[in-house]
């Protein structure tokens, strides 16, 4: 078990390696660049060339790259040349904004889900389980803007019961710190549940026809319980993957919710340092997304090997679920 | 013990997969059903245990110890599986849950029925029933770690803990290779003989099931063709079907 860990933490490194010249090779191919930005469209070519030097810009590329990682790689995210702030100073509140939206987002999500996908597989037959589906297939098509919107809408401008934008630190005022992010977690949340459902009502399906289930049966358990006790376990085999897909969807959902909903997360910071061509900002926050979503998938291999006793024995015959 | 009596079973539209079967199994008393694959045999002991998928159409009876089971709801029926009649089925590698040991699995089955805390003791006791060299080493193992024999045996565990009335046995050796199948069958013989308990016997291996009960009911296409005691229906089987089946197993026997 130690050696399969060891191996997927050494796949993990090396993805992060291969993204991290992507990003930086993407970054850099955008046009214009920083010195520009700083100096007006009417500077002249000596100003920019002065600017580019002092900031390094001059430099051949992969110098930059290696000095880039090499920075990473001791902790040093670099220093925003606009803003003059280190870019962890930047990052770190913002990141706890995101990070509560995901979370919560993913958390309601699963809360949504989970008893509604178990409805419709019990239910598959019968008027409920077809609404739900049904239910679930509209909520898919939604866009995530939209459903912002609407539940904007109603909740803000009509009942005026929630505020529709803005954000305020859970250390500095619990209430309003709720207040602000309870429409933007209700959106990425009802969003992702969307999805989500149907992969928990497939899961469960599947697991209704497993002979164990029928043994369950067979010695007093309820189809229900049964479910509970026996289905639960197997089908989170299966569904571990599509939540771990699902929160790195939910990383990107939650760009476009704070938009709508103008939270100070890291897509807002994201998509002003590439307005700005700020690559330092624009590099680190990339990098750390991809962090994000690595880091997740990894995590999701690994809990594998938690759940599903038959991955954990070495030389056990083959039989498991790939 | 059990009485079951024009025992129909329809899905949808179909023509009935079971159509107007009767027999009765009395207290300690065993019975065997054959069949050809399709003829229907898991769908009457489907029936019995009241485990038919919601859409199947059941009509006729069943009565155990004298109480009507057909129509009973599901929180009724699963009161009395497990405890009053179980199930044994064919696969033993896809019927034990793969994320649990099987100990706690086999617990299961006891603590649904019985109050106390001395579940783990039953559990040992009832595996070394079933002729576990190492009971506690199959409890504390997961499914995946033990053999199709091992398996089966600890399913047969689970089913017979609480000392129901009826067993029912759904092919129960059919997955298993030859050498195994005459072990978990010998196994099942004494278990039965020390319980006490009544049995229905699924196999299409007439020897199989000549071996184990005195009584053998004979299916085709849905229908009940021939029923009797063993020896007599060996020795002078009436319906064409049943000369058929028995000339078979001869020529099989003498073969090897
Ligand atoms: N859940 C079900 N839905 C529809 N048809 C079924 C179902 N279970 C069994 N059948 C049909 O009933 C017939 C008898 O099946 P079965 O009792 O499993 O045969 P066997 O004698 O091999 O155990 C078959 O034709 C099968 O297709
Ligand atoms: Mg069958």
């Amino acid at each position: 078990m130690a050696a399969k860990a060891l191996r997927r933490l050494g796949v993990f490194a090396v993805c992060l390696l291969g993204a991290s010249l992507v990003v930086f090779l993407i970054s850099n191919w955008l046009p214009g660049d920083v010195a520009q930005v700083m100096l007006g469209t009417d500077a002249t070519p000596e100003a920019l060339a002065r600017v580019r030097a002092e900031l390094g810009l001059d430099q051949p590329l992969w110098l930059r790259y290696f000095a880039w990682i090499g920075g990473l790689l001791t902790g040093n995210l670099g220093t925003s040349p606009l803003s003059h702030y280190p870019v962890w100073e930047l990052l770190a509140p913002r990141v706890a904004v995101t990070l509560w939206l995901v979370v919560l987002g993913i958390g309601l999500s699963i809360l949504i889900a989970l008893p509604l996908g178990m409805y419709a597989a019990l239910r598959r037959r019968h008027l409920g389980g077809f609404a739900v589906s049904g239910l679930a297939q509209i909520g898919m098509a939604v866009p995530v803007f939209w459903g912002g919107i609407l539940l904007a809408l109603v909740f803000a401008v009509w009942l005026r019961w929630l505020p529709a934008n803005g954000y305020v630190p859970l250390t500095r005022d619990p209430a309003g710190w709720a207040a602000h992010l309870a429409l933007p977690v209700l959106t990425l949340g009802l969003v992702q549940a969307a999805v989500l459902v149907r992969y928990v009502r497939s899961a469960f399906v599947e697991v209704l026809h497993e002979d164990y289930l029928r043994t369950a049966r067979a010695i007093g358990w309820s189809e229900f319980r049964a479910l509970l006790r026996h289905g639960v376990r197997n089908a989170a085999i299966s569904l571990v993957t599509v939540v771990g897909l699902q929160l790195a969807a939910a990383l990107v959902g939650a760009i476009v919710v704070e938009q709508v909903f103008t939270l100070p997360g890291i897509g807002s910071l994201l998509l002003d340092a590439v307005s700005k061509r700020d690559l330092v900002v624009v590099q680190a926050t990339v990098m750390l997304l991809v962090l994000a979503v690595l880091a997740i998938n990894y995590r999701v291999d690994v809990s594998y090997l938690l759940i599903d006793p038959r991955q954990r024995s070495r030389g056990a015959a083959p039989e498991g679920r790939a | 013990m059990l009485a079951v009596e024009h025992l129909t079973v329809a899905f949808g539209r179909r023509p009935p997969a079971v159509r107007d079967i009767s027999f009765a199994i009395p207290e300690g008393g065993r019975l065997g059903i054959i069949g050809a694959s399709g003829s229907g045999k898991s769908v009457t002991a489907l029936a019995i245990m009241g485990l038919l998928p919601e859409y199947a159409r059941v009509g006729g009876s069943v009565k155990l110890g004298g109480a009507e089971l057909v129509g009973l709801p599901d929180h009724e029926y699963s009161k009395l599986r497990g405890d009053a009649l179980t199930m044994v089925f064919q696969e033993p590698m896809t019927a034990l849950d793969p994320t649990m040991r099987v100990g706690r699995q086999i617990a299961e089955a006891y603590r649904l029925h019985a109050q106390g805390s001395k579940a783990r003791d039953e559990v040992l006791r009832v595996l070394a029933a079933v002729g576990m060299p190492d009971p506690a080493r199959v409890a504390d193992s997961y499914p995946h770690e033990l053999s199709g024999g091992q398996r089966q045996r600890a399913l047969t565990a689970m089913a017979v803990i609480n000392r129901p009335g009826l067993v029912v046995f759904d092919e129960p050796t059919t997955a298993l290779d030859m050498l195994v199948q005459a072990q978990v069958l010998e196994m099942i013989d004494g278990l039965l003989r020390a319980t006490g308990a009544s049995c229905l016997f699924i196999s299409h291996d007439i020897a199989v099931v000549a071996q184990l009960c005195a009584h053998i009911l004979v299916m085709q296409d849905g229908q009940a063709v021939e029923q009797g005691e063993t020896g007599q229906l060996l020795r002078a089987p009436r319906h064409p079907y049943t000369q058929a089946l028995v000339a078979a197993a001869r020529k099989g026997a003498v073969r090897g």
